[in-house]
């Protein structure tokens, strides 16, 4: 079996990071090389999960829109309806663009229930969002930045 | 890139040279990484009886941030001799048939600056650093606008402060914007339904005031800079910034990783001698998050459109504008209930 992407990603990052940015003298460059390798060891971090996050999250949008379709106006149920959680297949780009459409439709969702202000059906939704944002944080990442701009 | 830096450090040493009518000759010529708005170089020229120290900085072609080398002109030439310590500017140039790109000479000065994720940075300085950098905030938002030559940045518009820079921000996020964020959206909607109090006199606001944009030495803050983005507007919209918990990530009651936020605030009210309506500071802290991913996504539009693949750019689109996602987060379920 060949090495997968993001252990190649990996080493990758490592060589920059250790070997090749500090055996440059200018210090740009230097500290614009260090930034590409933390970049490629963020990459290489985020790599295995970016299918499984975006599938999950769809699922979960999907579910909560389907759960309180009927508090929502005609255009939203019918917008709802036609959005089906069934890509053809599982490549990021796909799942993206499926996520995407989800989340436009969330944030109609949002408004009419700020504008009805259906307070616990809004709070409902406050874990789909955190789920959404730990599927991409990075921050715990932040050591690396702060070395990327130094 | 060496072949550009080699091209633009002798356009520039002839250009000084011509300016100055003194023939140097360039000592050292440096990139300084990081900043997305302007090229910075810290330049060394000597002639036969002169040495000088010199910062150039240049509009990007490409930049996040618009803004024009006049404001931060006009914001240095207004506090040159103040109790704010900024760097003495020797020349403007705002044709960029000259050199290829507006810009403005600055004097170097002594300090370093730090990056604003390092935690540990000011130690063990932090207290002395802290009592300058609110200081110098509440002596920028005390400072006399109208009989300066900062009279110029005043806009008029019937829109308060507060819906002039939202708006501003909201339209970056829109044009940049390569993908939906319901996080973000909450949090301009937010904005929009509970505008803060519009009674403080209108100030200039530093625009960008924060752990990272000051030059210090040991346990001195030698000068305040990155004056681009300066504007006239709400007192509270560089507290909030310079507040925000983004600069402090992991310290979060020590803004700045200076001093204690309590303590912060009181040292800008004495220094400003304005009061903080505490709405008002919430919604302008709310607001920091919405400026702050407004910059990161206009930074990972640069980056994926290849106007600009400093990996700068990428940084600030993947983790500051993760940190920022994350504070709104934490406001969002507190807000709902208050609908």
């Amino acid at each position: 079996m060949k090495p997968q992407i993001n252990e190649v990603l990996l080493n990758l990052a490592q060589e920059i990071i250790y070997k090749f940015s500090p055996a440059l003298n200018n210090e740009y460059d230097k500290s614009r090389l260090g930034s590409w390798g933390a970049i490629s060891l963020i990459a290489a971090l985020q790599f295995d999960n970016v299918a499984n996050a975006l599938y999950e999250e769809n699922r979960l949008i999907n579910d909560w829109l389907n759960d309180n379709l009927g508090l929502f106006s005609d255009e939203l149920i019918e917008e709802v309806k036609q959005t089906k959680n069934n890509p053809k297949d599982l490549k990021v780009s796909t799942l993206d663009s499926l996520n995407q459409r989800y989340r436009s439709i969330m944030v109609k969702a949002h408004i009419e229930l700020e504008n009805g202000r259906k307070v616990h059906v809004l709070l409902s939704s406050i874990n789909i969002l955190k789920q959404m944002h730990s599927n991409r944080k990075v921050s715990n990442l932040l050591d690396l930045l702060a070395e990327g701009t130094n | 890139m060496l072949e550009d830096l080699k091209k633009i450090s002798e356009d520039f040493v002839k250009y000084y040279s011509n300016y100055k009518k003194i023939s140097y000759e360039i000592s050292s010529f440096e990139r300084i990484f990081g900043g997305a708005s302007r090229e910075t170089y810290k330049v060394e020229l000597s002639s036969k009886s002169t040495k000088e120290k010199l910062i150039y900085r240049r509009t990007q072609q490409s930049s996040l941030i618009e803004t024009e080398q006049i404001t931060e002109y006009l914001a240095f030439k207004a506090f040159e001799d103040s109790i704010v310590p900024v760097p003495r500017i020797h020349l403007i140039e705002e044709d960029e048939g000259v050199l290829g790109a507006p810009f403005i000479i600055l004097e170097q000065l002594d300090g370093e600056a730090a990056s604003p994720f390092q935690e540990k940075i000011y130690s063990p300085n932090e207290k002395a650093l802290g009592m300058q950098f609110w200081t110098f905030l509440g002596e920028i938002t005390k400072f006399d606008i109208k009989s300066s030559n900062l009279n110029q940045l005043i806009k008029h518009s019937k829109d308060p402060y507060w819906k002039q820079e939202l708006d501003k921000w909201v339209k970056v996020i829109r044009e940049d914007s390569i993908g939906v964020e319901p996080i973000l959206e909450v949090g301009i909607r937010d904005l929009y339904r509970t505008p803060p109090n519009n009674n403080q006199e209108a100030c200039l606001v530093h625009g960008d005031y924060r752990n990272g944009n000051f030059l210090f030495k040991g346990d001195t803050i030698t000068g305040i800079l990155d004056w681009e983005m300066a504007h006239i507007g709400d007192p509270l919209e560089d507290l909030s910034w310079a507040l925000s918990p983004i600069w402090c990530w992991k310290e979060q009651s020590r803004p700045g990783y200076l001093i204690d936020r309590a303590q912060a605030l009181e040292i800008w009210k004495k220094t400003s001698g304005l009061e903080i309506d505490p709405n008002s500071l919430s919604w302008w802290e709310l607001f920091s998050c919405i400026k702050g991913l407004a910059i990161w996504i206009s930074a990972g539009n640069e980056f994926i459109t290849q106007k600009n693949n400093d990996p700068i750019n990428l940084f600030s689109a993947w983790i500051p504008g993760d940190i920022h996602l994350e504070i709104i987060l934490e406001k969002i379920e507190k807000r709902w209930k208050l609908l």
